[in-house]
């Protein structure tokens, strides 16, 4: 579960990147965070992840405050970065590994490896190239598929669907249902509307920093979200 | 966790081609280095022997009377040093002797060959092949610790774990160091192998020690270089400010503050011209008005003893004059040696330079024997001396007239005490170099300690 | 090429504007400011030593009596450019005696130094700019292609209508333009501070060889800039050009060129200088047989002369019976058959002693030659090194290169000599006036004829030649263009066709 209490972060230069957030997520759900550049989507996730400190408020990874026990929220949490290289000079299944141990998976097996990579979407005869001959898409999977085998109970991700194409974003997807199905956390942003009508169990929006609405499925699924989200856009000053 | 991040970063620098550069190009280095240390040890040996043998044959031609022996310049030199594979420090362009006889020792002489076109040939022993490329190889290694991770995402993806930023520290500081350290073992192995097979060469278990030992050095200098380039790369976010940053550093410790020792040295200890010596100690001799006399008395007159007397005095004067000289010397360097210091390279080319008994150091160890060796040798002669009921026991520096006035009994040429150079013993070695070993751990503490709070402020995303 | 303008004010725009180049020019300056003032400072010492050994030196010349005693000092100014390219200016000797008895050979004169201040590095600039500015060259350009590929602005520069030369060209003008810029300024405040100095006297040849001093240098960031530009081109991520940049500086700048010099002095033998000393040694003992052979044949059997030797030869030699035979020096008053035999010896033997002399000189000049057998193979397995290249052009130019600072400097020398020795020819001074001033009517055996004059020729007293017509030496003015230039631009020209190959082929397209 994820959850936050007032969630604000002012940044020195005065900038107010997130105003009293209050969110709650609960297992086997999928939220969506929508919203323009700047609007405070990435400054929530790095907040979740002990990245930055909140200027007040907290942020709850299962009911553990991730300000004062950081090391023991993040065993609980899973990310899927937006533009990441990996290491180029490791193979698929090297950065894998690597990132496995490091998230507590230290028992696992080169089949173990090869099975997740083949789950994200990744042929086999990339397994063991060097991730500095693969595409983005393909470094997407790898990305995803670090995060899924940590095996965490959420799963946070910065969009992820970013330079995809429609196939491996439709991989995703499907991928995403599974995990929210072994009822986990899934917490997107992310400009995707289309697959938020896809996907989401609840959408928020956000603006300048603030949650300005939220709707679950039912809601938005009789409205046309794309102009429920371009209106509240419009009224961006920038 | 550490264990995890330590394997994750020896498999990134190893696998990649400028590893295999470097690490090829640190083993070429370090087999050069052995084989021509093996020829030149072994010409210098042989120069040395001639040197030394001749000054035997002239203490074995000259003991057969005493007053030819108390006239006779030794001309004794140290021997090319074992362990000069690992620092030459300039030898090649140092004095290296010293001509003695009863009454004074001369200024610093050279007895080598110096023939080469190079004169000045910039070495290629351990120590340059550590400050000048093991410590560039460092900077490859260590200046994107954390700006180029970052860059590239994959610190945001790493502290997204249950992983302290103390860990992450620790794995990569130790990762970088064994990648460095490994190449520096590989080839200093390799050398020492070359060296025992060399027939030439013996190695004694105390060069054994000094060679663990300034490994040992080695490896904190490695360390030192490694957090530099670490704590540079938390200063910044762009990979390629923190390497201008490590490559200005590394000039300025491997080229600028070594060159301004030597303005330093000049400037807090002005050395005297010998020209100007020579014309005060002139001035200052014939103020102490002559007594000239060429008679071939043999009872100690009131002129003799005047003539000694003057000889004497003369003798005093000069000694002191060149014995400042000489402490003058030693003074200018060392001044520029103190100041050169702030470089934590310069700290460990002397350290080296002191461990490999070298160059300077050599040289100092040296003069400090002779002197003793000197006293000595004087003691024995004026023994002898004392031993012959018909000499007068004056001897003094007038070589024509002492003849009528002491001893010419000859000595047998084995009880004539003879100048052996002792190398330093291990403990002596670290002894000596204790303050150098001490800054290079405090530049280390200092260095890790800024690395760690630079990093626990360090923003990841 | 009508964008070429265009890229050309964008790209070096880019090159100066970077931190990275704000970073290496407070660099350069640093190290210049610091670097020019020590070698003022040091030559400021050489020039002052100078100063009191010539005014020593022609003192004594002007107080000789006779022509055996008459040396001509020659002393070598510290030359200026020594400040830039400091060569064997220092190094080889800086005195050369011209006199009968003496070899035209470089001697040192007043040991100033502290020989253990070898341990610290003496840097000039030519050493700067081959260690800092190469360094700095690579720095700048080494990401430029990876990196525009990289942000993918390659792409877009290509969307127009560029051709590969023209980007090609503006690249490499860039940076060569940006790269003078801290070169210029060395240079500039370089010769301000040197021009500043009172003691130092500087001509238009000065000027004109420091502008070929800067020109070869920008030949030799141009190497590094064309290499750069390759190592860019060919490495698919800016950082790992950086780091190939580097390691490629490291190898030309001190891996390769350490490694040449130190295996080739070590294990290439010259003659040593024992054997040198060991062979002159012989020759002069030869002269020496003869010399005793000739004074056993002519002297006089038995006679005893009375002896008022003012000052003796250093050309002495003992005999079968431990007497001290040398040649007549400077001689005061003593009899008439021992001037006699003097004046006979000297017409005999100073013909033999000059051909000996001769021979000395040549089998010097075999050991210098012998001795260069090293440098010309560590030239010839650096002739690929642009900073020895660099090295020898500027020593070249500035005129501190072993082959015009010692050997030209000795070949016009002996050359002087032979002048002097006609110009004492001309005075016939191989005769009686080689050693003594006392007038030839006035010659005796009797001590007693000599009362009245035997003040005029003592120690304090003696009188002195006149040496108003003395022929002057000439100092050394040659300028040879050296043959290392060519090879640098030899190399630049290669540089130029490979890389301008690889732009051709240039990918545009990130990995």
């Amino acid at each position: 579960m994820l959850q936050t209490q007032n969630l604000t972060k002012r940044y020195e230069d005065g900038n107010l990147a997130l105003d009293s957030l209050n969110l709650e997520i609960k297992e086997g759900e999928i939220f969506f965070l929508l919203g323009a550049n700047g609007a405070g989507k990435t400054t929530t996730i790095n907040l979740f992840l002990n990245f930055i400190e909140p200027t007040s408020g907290t942020a709850f990874i299962n009911g553990i405050d991730v300000n004062k026990d950081p090391l023991d929220s993040k065993k609980h949490v899973s990310f899927v970065s937006e533009n990441v290289m990996l290491y180029g000079n490791f193979s698929a299944r090297q950065n894998l590994d690597f990132f496995a141990k490091l998230g507590g998976k230290a028992n696992l097996t080169k089949a173990d490896y090869y099975t997740m990579l083949r789950k994200v979407g990744l042929q086999d005869d990339f397994f063991e190239k060097k991730l500095k001959t693969f595409s983005k898409g393909m470094r997407q999977k790898v990305g995803l598929a670090i995060a899924l085998i940590k095996d965490a109970t959420n799963i946070l991700l910065d969009e992820p669907t970013s330079g995809l194409d429609p196939k491996a974003a439709a991989e995703l997807i499907v991928l995403l249902k599974e995990q929210r199905n072994q009822g986990k956390t899934i917490f997107m942003c992310t400009h995707d509307i289309f697959r938020a009508k896809e996907l989401a169990d609840r959408v928020g929006i956000m603006k300048e920093g603030r949650l300005v609405m939220v709707k679950n499925r039912d809601e938005f699924l009789k409205e046309d979200l794309e102009k429920v989200y371009l209106d509240y856009m419009q009224e961006v000053v920038i | 966790m550490i264990k995890v991040i330590f394997i994750k970063e020896v498999r990134s620098h190893i696998s990649s081609n400028k590893m295999i550069i470097a690490y090829a190009i640190i083993l070429t280095l370090f087999i050069a280095n052995s084989l021509i240390f093996i020829k030149d040890f072994k010409d210098s040996r042989i120069q040395h022997q001639k040197i030394v043998t001749d000054n035997l044959e002239a203490i074995k031609k000259n003991s057969g009377n005493l007053w030819n022996l108390t006239f006779t310049d030794q001309k004794l030199a140290y021997p090319p040093s074992v362990l000069g594979f690992m620092s030459e420090a300039w030898e090649k362009n140092l004095p290296n002797g010293i001509k003695l006889n009863f009454f004074t020792t001369s200024n610093p002489e050279y007895y080598k060959k110096e023939d080469s076109f190079f004169s000045e040939s910039e070495a290629l022993d351990w120590n340059n092949i550590l400050i000048l490329f093991v410590s560039f190889i460092c900077i490859f290694f260590s200046y994107d610790a954390f700006s180029g991770e970052k860059v590239e995402g994959t610190l945001k993806l790493m502290m997204s774990n249950s992983v302290s930023r103390t860990h992450i520290i620790l794995g990569k500081y130790l990762g970088i160091c064994f990648v460095t350290l490994l190449p520096l073992l590989a080839g200093a192995i390799m050398s020492s192998i070359i060296l025992l097979l060399s027939p030439v060469i013996q190695l004694s278990w105390n060069h054994f020690f000094d060679i663990i030992y300034y490994l040992f050095a080695a490896s904190l200098f490695i360390s030192l270089n490694v957090c530099i380039g670490m704590l540079l790369s938390t200063l910044t976010s762009r990979p390629i400010v923190s390497l201008s940053f490590v490559i200005l550093v590394w000039i300025v410790f491997s080229i600028v503050i070594p060159g301004i020792g030597w303005v330093i040295a000049k400037k807090t200890v002005p050395i005297e011209s010998l020209n100007s010596i020579n014309d005060k100690l002139s001035i200052e001799t014939k103020a102490l008005g002559g007594s000239f006399w060429n008679g071939h008395w043999k009872t100690p007159t009131p002129e003799v003893l005047a003539n000694k007397n003057y000889f004497d005095k003369v003798d005093e004067i000069v000694n002191k004059t060149w014995n400042d000289y000489r402490n003058s010397l030693f003074n200018q360097v060392n001044s520029g040696i103190a100041f050169s210091k702030i470089s934590p390279f310069q700290v460990f080319r002397f350290l080296g330079d002191k461990v490999a008994d070298n160059g300077f150091p050599r040289y100092n160890n040296f003069y400090n024997q002779l002197k003793n060796y000197h006293q000595t040798y004087r003691d024995f002669i004026i023994l002898k001396d004392k031993g012959d009921q018909q000499s007068h026991h004056l001897i003094w520096a007038n070589e024509y007239c002492t003849s009528g006035f002491m001893s010419k009994k000859s000595v047998s040429y084995e009880e004539v005490p003879k100048f052996e150079y002792k190398i330093p013993f291990f403990v002596q070695t670290i002894n000596a170099t204790k303050w150098e070993l001490l800054i290079l751990l405090l530049w280390n503490m200092i260095l890790f300690t800024g690395v760690s709070f630079a990093f626990i402020r360090y923003d990841v995303r | 090429m009508k964008n070429f303008k265009i890229l050309l004010i964008h790209e070096f725009l880019q090159q100066v504007k970077s931190f990275k180049f704000t970073l290496m020019v407070a660099l350069s300056l640093i190290v210049t400011v610091f670097t020019v003032y020590v070698q003022v400072t040091d030559f400021k010492e050489r020039f002052q030593n100078y100063e009191a050994e010539t005014l020593k030196a022609s003192d004594e010349a002007m107080k000789a009596g006779t022509f055996a005693e008459l040396h001509v000092p020659v002393i070598i100014p510290p030359n200026p450019l020594s400040i830039f390219s400091k060569g064997f200016d220092e190094k080889a000797g800086n005195k050369i005696t011209i006199s009968v008895e003496d070899l035209p050979e470089l001697e040192i004169v007043a040991q100033k130094n502290n020989p253990f201040m070898a341990i610290f590095v003496n840097f000039d600039i030519t050493s700067i700019i081959k260690i800092i500015l190469s360094l700095m060259a690579i720095f700048l350009i080494a990401d430029t292609i990876a990196g525009e590929r990289e942000e993918q602005t390659l792409k877009v520069i290509f969307i127009n209508r560029v051709t590969r030369l023209e980007f090609f060209m503006a690249k490499y003008s860039a940076a060569l333009v940006a790269i003078s810029i801290p070169l210029f300024i060395m240079f500039l405040f370089s010769s301000l501070y040197i021009t500043l100095q009172p003691f130092i006297q500087l001509s238009t040849i000065f000027w004109i060889k420091l502008l070929l001093i800067f020109l070869s240098s920008l030949g030799f960031l141009s190497v590094f800039i064309f290499i750069g530009l390759w190592i860019s081109i060919k490495t698919p991520s800016s950082a790992q050009a950086m780091i190939y940049g580097l390691l490629v500086w490291m190898v030309i700048v001190f891996i390769y060129p350490r490694l040449v010099t130190y295996t080739v002095s070590k294990v290439v033998d010259v003659p040593s200088s024992e054997k040198l000393k060991t062979d002159i040694d012989r020759i002069y003992n030869e002269f020496g047989d003869k010399l005793v052979e000739d004074h056993e044949k002519n002297y006089p059997k038995g006679k005893l002369y009375f002896n008022n030797t003012i000052e003796s030869s250093k050309i002495g030699f003992m005999n079968k019976d431990n007497w001290w035979i040398s040649l007549p020096y400077k001689v005061g008053i003593t009899s008439k058959f021992k001037l006699e035999f003097d004046a006979g010896q000297v017409k005999r033997m100073i013909p033999v002693l000059l051909e000996y002399q001769n021979r000395m000189m040549d089998t010097y000049n075999n050991y210098r030659n012998n001795q260069l057998k090293q440098k010309k193979i560590a030239s010839w397995l650096q002739v690929f090194i642009p900073g020895f290249l660099l090295d020898e052009t500027a020593k070249s130019i500035a005129g501190t290169s072993y082959d015009i600072r010692v050997l030209s400097l000795l070949k016009k020398a002996r050359q002087n000599r032979s002048i002097y020795i006609n110009y004492i020819k001309s005075k016939n001074g191989f005769g009686p006036k080689y050693f003594t001033q006392i007038p030839q009517d006035i010659w005796s055996d009797n001590s007693k004829d000599y009362n009245s004059v035997i003040d005029k020729y003592s120690w304090d007293n003696y009188p002195r030649l006149n040496l108003t017509d003395i022929p002057k030496f000439q100092p050394v003015e040659k300028f040879k263009v050296p043959l290392e230039l060519f090879f640098m631009l030899l190399i630049n020209l290669v540089l130029l066709l490979i890389v301008n190959k690889a732009f051709i082929s240039l990918r545009v397209e990130k990995n």
